[in-house]
């Protein structure tokens, strides 16, 4: 109960200090307005000033520096990101239109701070807006204000937040490509991916955790970002080079972007034909959003992989020459459709999808794929929710790297025995560990997300 | 010319005439050089000696930092210069002309040279570095990720979080906060200890989705699949299995086998697509057909039309597609490439092969390609295919002006087809070129002549003396009388005497009362001596007993030319007794 109270307490906190950057934020980009406008001894402009040196003088009695930033047109208060409504958007970029024009990119305002500084802030914001090289503005004194170009705190982020924060961008980015309809701007995704594929060296099985996440529904940004990574990691098993890796990941990021919305709505009677129809429509779509006339052979490589990845499951007899980089899209997309829930159905384990998988080898899916699908995600997927011999339960966390300790990886036991509260990790694969995986289970049904254990 | 570059440590920097002292001097030496090779990319290719030797002058100048500092080269980026060891080096006002904006704008913050860094490098990063400043790096491609992907080994770059840059315009602006807002809405999902509980498993659905599955990702699905199997199953990817997956990926990306799955791509999504849509895959079918074709690879060509075919007879819904596909065998473009690549040695037959693969639907246009083949064999082996194949060459009729002497052979046999062919003669008979109504002439059976008798005569008008010649020589061999009256008019044309001196004899040879009648008149009419010598002989040829006493006048005249008097002297010889 107290626990609750102090997160409560905590939360509240935080919703209040990212109320106090919002105003600050509005009132500096007032000032600025008026300035630019208005002698700064103008009445308007001291009016403006005013507010703002009152507001500043409340936040600096309990600390000793308020420090406003704006990083690519986000804003932060002394290093935390604001949360912003769709009435502050204005605001942001107003800010960071006169932030970026000075190259400036935090405004510190220190303790002690008085009116004159800011007036002398206003008074150099107006000689250097209009000057050849506005950026001279870093070099002024200006007290108790500071400004600087790169941020003071350092945003050096661990693999772990890399891995997250840049999955979570593949995800967002998709999802925006999907539904706005905007064009694709292939770079940006290549980029995050390089990201994550950087961060991700020695980090696999992370990698694959993080695509354990739960779903709401059916997501086509989490499918391909799932996909794209899961093949990533094949890419590098196999030893590609570094930039065919990416290539594969991202023919596996658009693999299924024409379908990602258009999932049959549950309540519509089951009918097996337009579902294929649905399906088989997906890599259409996809085309039709990627190509255009000129063929870029990049693209169309691409959209052939996706389409190659689906093709195999209606092909007539006619054999068509299926390319690899479709068989090697075909064994994640199909473990990550199996294994996530499609409402009304909870999705299967992914030990028994890998099962099934494994099943459809030599005539569904290329046999050397699948055992280098499961190479890099194991025999019991790294995410698995898994009840141990002793009655624990546990989180799959790696891949043994002999195959024979396949069925033996490392697990973040979870719930001790009798559904104790547990945090710890134990190697199956230790000489006289006599634990054993019993059954995989549902993570649905336990209501846990998996993937919190794999990166607390 | 590539002038051939000495690698790595082989070379060792040689210290200049002062010696460097201080890691300072050092540092603005790297500097210096570093903006000299930077700048020499403007005004020499790749390879140049000139570039290669500020190449190298900067190599030496790292080598020689590193030797004094004995640390890394450290190039801190700023957004308007670089600085090393607090040297500020390449400093320019204003960041639009900074050496350091591509870096700058995708968060390079430092960039690392490590002792031990070799010059091919070094010079693999500065030219990196230069396509990035000039916008030339390749499509869908930031510096860092070309960097990246690159893989240098002794040089880094530590890279801040930088958002994407965002175009202009404010509503870009708020999509990207848009996003950033909701990638941390995510972030923080993703962290949390309980899941929401919305995935929770409902009872019903389950045979559904197996279906569903089974639809789009397996088929089909036994309920089998679904027990417990061993771990035996598992046994992991051995390292030559990596290798084969490796190699057959090596090879699907260097072959361009990308052209022919993207036509059964388009193939198989002509199947499910809507009417509007429709445009836009054949626009796609176009082009990659195109591709196979303009590299040569026509079997392969062959190959997919073969089982597209095959598709369309197992699925009737399938023939319009396959006669879309077909169809754009003929559209311009296509075209082009065929009758380009039948000028190649050994590549007609494939050509013909894969023709003869198409529908005949396809094949209706397929005459328009005739007139775009470059040789009169490969335009005739293609008229062959195409009646063999049952196609009319009506077309042939109206564009038979694109056509020439040389492709009369193949024109022969369908001239000869039948009735329906009588078109062809009749239109090569009027054909714009002289050479070839000659060369048509001489190849003209009896049975033409006498078909086409009335374009016959109307040709001993032709423009074209050797036309009318010919024509003459073709009347008078296959003996058409009718021609006579044409030819006594011609007589009243003036003409050339050479041509004058044929259409007598051709009077002559034809025969008949009026030929005679003709031949006697210009006989008494002409004055050219010759002429007329000529004309006797001609009497004498046709024999006409009628000439008698205008040949003996002439013949027993006391002046009159020797050889004229000959001339009707051989004539009356020849001629039949009066009444006999």
């Amino acid at each position: 109960m107290s626990g609750g109270t102090h997160m409560n307490d905590s939360a509240a906190a935080q919703a209040d200090k990212s109320q106090v950057g919002l105003k600050l934020m509005a009132l500096v980009v007032r000032c600025l307005n008026t300035v630019s406008l208005h002698d700064v001894d103008n009445s308007s402009s001291k009016e403006t000033i005013e507010e703002l040196g009152v507001l500043l003088d409340a936040e600096l009695r309990q600390q000793k520096s308020v420090e406003l930033q704006c990083v690519g047109g986000i804003p932060f208060l002394n290093g935390a990101r604001l949360k912003m409504g769709e009435e502050h958007l204005e605001t942001a970029v107003a800010l960071r239109r006169y932030l970026e024009h000075l190259q400036v990119q935090e405004i510190s305002f220190g303790a002690g701070l008085r009116r004159e500084h800011l007036r002398g802030f206003f008074l150099a914001f107006q000689k250097h807006r209009r000057a050849p090289k506005p950026q001279a503005i870093l070099q002024e004194k200006l007290g108790l204000v500071r400004l600087r170009e790169t941020l003071s705190a350092s945003t050096v982020l661990t693999p772990r937040e890399v891995l997250l924060r840049y999955y979570a961008r593949l995800v967002v980015l998709l999802k925006h490509v999907i539904g706005s309809q905007t064009p694709v701007r292939v770079e940006r995704f290549r980029r995050v991916l390089q990201r994550l594929a950087e961060a991700s060296v020695g980090h696999e099985a992370l990698l694959v955790g993080l695509t354990r996440f739960h779903r709401k529904d059916v997501d086509g940004g989490q499918h391909g970002a799932a996909v794209a990574v899961l093949v990533l990691l094949m890419a590098r098993r196999m030893g590609m080079p570094r930039a065919q890796q990416l290539d594969l990941a991202l023919s596996g990021l658009f693999h299924d972007l024409g379908r990602g919305t258009s999932a049959l709505p549950p309540e519509r009677e089951f009918d097996r034909s337009s579902h294929e129809l649905l399906a088989r429509r997906g890599p259409l779509k996809t085309a039709l959003r990627m190509l255009q006339r000129p063929l870029d052979p990049g693209r169309l490589e691409r959209v052939v992989a996706a389409h190659d990845c689906l093709q195999p499951a209606w092909s007539g007899p006619v054999q068509r020459p299926v390319g690899l980089a479709g068989r090697m899209l075909a064994v994640p997309c199909a473990f990550d459709l199996l294994t996530f829930p499609a409402p009304p159905h909870p999705g299967l384990p992914p030990d028994t999808a890998l099962r099934l998988i494994s099943h459809r080898a030599g005539t569904r899916f290329d046999p050397r794929v699948v055992r280098l699908f499961t190479a890099v995600a194991g025999f019991y997927p790294v995410g698995t929710l898994v009840r141990l011999s002793g009655g624990q339960l546990g989180v799959v966390m790696d891949v043994p790297t002999d195959p024979a300790q396949a069925a033996r990886p490392r697990v973040r036991v979870v719930q001790g025995a009798g559904r104790t509260k547990a945090d710890y990790v134990v190697d199956l694969a230790e000489p006289g560990q006599r634990l054993t995986i019993v059954a995989s289970l549902d993570s649905t049904e336990s209501d846990l997300n998996v993937p919190h254990f794999l990166f607390s | 010319m590539p002038v051939s570059v000495p690698r790595g440590p082989s070379v060792l920097p040689t210290v200049g005439a002062q010696p460097i002292q201080t890691a300072g001097e050092a540092a603005s030496e790297v500097g210096h050089s570093l903006s000299k090779a930077l700048n020499a990319y403007r005004f020499y290719a790749e390879g140049h000696a000139s570039l290669v030797e500020v190449q190298q002058r900067l190599w030496e100048a790292m080598h020689r930092y590193h030797g004094v500092s004995g640390e890394a080269v450290v190039l801190h980026v700023r957004s308007t210069m670089l600085v090393l060891r607090d040297v500020p080096l390449l400093e320019v006002t204003s960041p639009r002309d900074s050496m350091t904006r591509p870096l700058f704008l995708e968060g390079v913050q430092e960039v690392l040279l490590q002792p031990g860094l070799e010059q091919d490098e070094l010079n693999a990063f500065l030219s990196l570095w230069y396509r990035a400043l000039q916008r030339t790096l390749p499509p869908e491609y930031d510096f860092y990720t070309c960097f990246w992907e690159r893989g240098f080994e002794d040089i880094e770059l530590v890279v801040a979080e930088v958002p994407a840059a965002v175009e202009a315009g404010s509503d870009a602006a708020k999509d990207e906060a848009l996003l950033a807002e909701r990638e941390e809405q995510l972030f923080a999902e993703l962290t949390r200890r309980e899941s929401s509980g919305r995935g929770r498993r409902r009872p019903v659905g389950h045979d559904e989705w197996l279906a569903r599955l089974e639809a789009e990702v397996l088929a089909p699905v036994n309920a089998q699949d679904l027990t417990r199997s061993d771990a035996q199953g598992f046994a992991g990817a051995t390292d030559a299995e990596l290798a084969e997956l490796r190699a057959l990926m090596e090879r699907e990306r260097s072959a361009d086998g990308l052209h022919e799955r993207g036509l059964w791509m388009v193939w198989g999504l002509l199947a499910v697509c809507r009417e509007e849509e429709r445009a836009e895959l054949l626009g796609w079918a176009e082009e990659l057909l195109a591709g196979l074709a303009t590299h040569g690879r026509w079997t392969e060509l062959s190959q997919v039309v073969q089982g597209m075919t095959r598709d369309a007879r197992a699925a009737q819904a399938r023939t319009p597609d396959l006669y879309a596909v077909a169809r754009l065998f003929f559209r311009e473009q296509m075209r082009f490439a065929l009758a380009s690549a039948t000028a190649q040695p050994g590549v007609l037959l494939k050509v013909l092969e894969l023709l003869s693969v198409l529908p005949r639907d396809a094949l209706q246009v397929a005459p328009e390609l005739v007139f775009e083949l470059p040789s009169p064999q490969a335009r005739g082996t293609l008229a062959k295919l195409l009646v063999r194949r049952g196609i009319p060459l009506g077309i042939l009729v109206p564009r038979i002006a694109s056509l020439n002497e040389k492709d009369l052979d193949w024109l022969q046999p369908l001239r000869e087809s039948g009735p329906e062919a009588h078109a062809l003669t009749a239109a090569l008979l009027g054909h714009p070129r002289p050479q070839v109504r000659i060369a048509l002439l001489s190849r003209l059976s009896p049975k033409d002549v006498e078909q086409h008798r009335s374009a016959l005569l109307k040709l001993l008008a032709d423009p074209d003396p050797g036309v009318r010649g010919a024509v003459l020589v073709l009347l008078v061999q296959h003996g058409v009388e009718a021609a006579v009256g044409t030819l006594v008019a011609r007589l009243e044309v003036k003409l050339e005497a050479r041509e004058r001196m044929a259409v007598l004899r051709a009077l002559a040879d034809l025969g008949g009362p009026v030929a005679a009648a003709a031949l006697r008149t210009t006989f008494e009419r002409e004055q050219d001596i010759d002429m007329k010598t000529h004309c006797a002989r001609c009497i004498g040829v046709l024999g006409d007993p009628r000439a008698r006493p205008l040949l003996e006048a002439v013949a027993g005249k006391l002046f009159a030319p020797r050889a004229l008097r000959q001339a009707c002297k051989e004539a009356l010889a020849q001629l039949a007794p009066v009444g006999g």
